[in-house]
């Protein structure tokens, strides 16, 4: 049996959206003071643990499916921005090979970083909030714009 | 977490508060809505109304 990209696609996405159900239900049990296994949190919700490693192997899904799809030469210019922007943010999660290389820190980054980190995200607008907040502000207005509806379906998820 | 000082990686338990977990959660919300969205439904959105995110936070 022939497995189809499609039914791979649409499983990925299954699995993808049952997994934030999960994430959503253990954050109301531990909002809720509900006793809940820290073991399974840690591996979880910590930096670099699942959630954040899958965050970014679901961005690269995506910018390889768009490549193989399209090719070089069939990308329009908000490929290319989804693209750029997918790699940024893969960049900025593991603090440009921070995480892993364990280069020197700038004084720059010590002094502004709340994370003390080697990522933009983190640097300090104001007190100890991050430049993040504002990026999830943008984030959030702009999902919730997806749920806007017109006459043939949903405006950008699928209509699958 | 990277301890900046030590120059070492661990994970912090006793620093791991839901504010971290929900920013995980938001970031992998976010990887979400970016993994089945359809870009070329939201280009040809763009294109028709040409006028970029007003057409996307205003499309009716």
């Amino acid at each position: 049996m022939r497995i189809k990209i499609k039914d791979l696609k649409d499983l990925g996405h299954k699995l993808f959206f049952a997994s934030l159900i999960f994430g959503y239900i253990l954050s109301l049990m531990v909002n809720w003071n509900m006793e809940v296994p820290e073991d399974l949190l840690i591996f979880l919700f910590e930096e670099n643990y699942l959630f954040e490693v899958l965050s970014c192997v679901f961005i690269a899904v995506k910018i390889i499916y768009i490549l193989k799809k399209k090719g070089i030469k069939g990308l329009t210019k908000l490929d290319y921005l989804f693209i750029g922007v997918g790699i940024f943010i893969i960049g900025e999660e593991n603090s440009w090979g921070f995480h892993f290389f364990d280069y020197p820190l700038g004084s720059f980054f010590l002094d502004n970083n709340v994370q003390r980190e080697t990522n933009i995200h983190n640097l300090t607008i104001y007190k100890d909030i991050p430049l993040e907040a504002l990026m999830y502000i943008a984030a959030i207005v702009f999902i919730a714009s997806t749920f806007i509806k017109k006459e043939s379906g949903s405006l950008i998820l699928p209509s699958n | 977490m990277m301890d900046a000082l030590s120059g070492k990686f661990s994970v912090d338990s006793e620093n791991f508060t839901s504010a971290n977990m929900n920013e995980e959660l938001l970031e992998y919300t976010i990887s979400y809505f970016a993994m089945v969205m359809d870009l070329d439904k939201l280009e040809s959105v763009i294109n028709t109304k040409k006028n970029g995110l007003k057409a996307i936070l205003f499309y009716k």
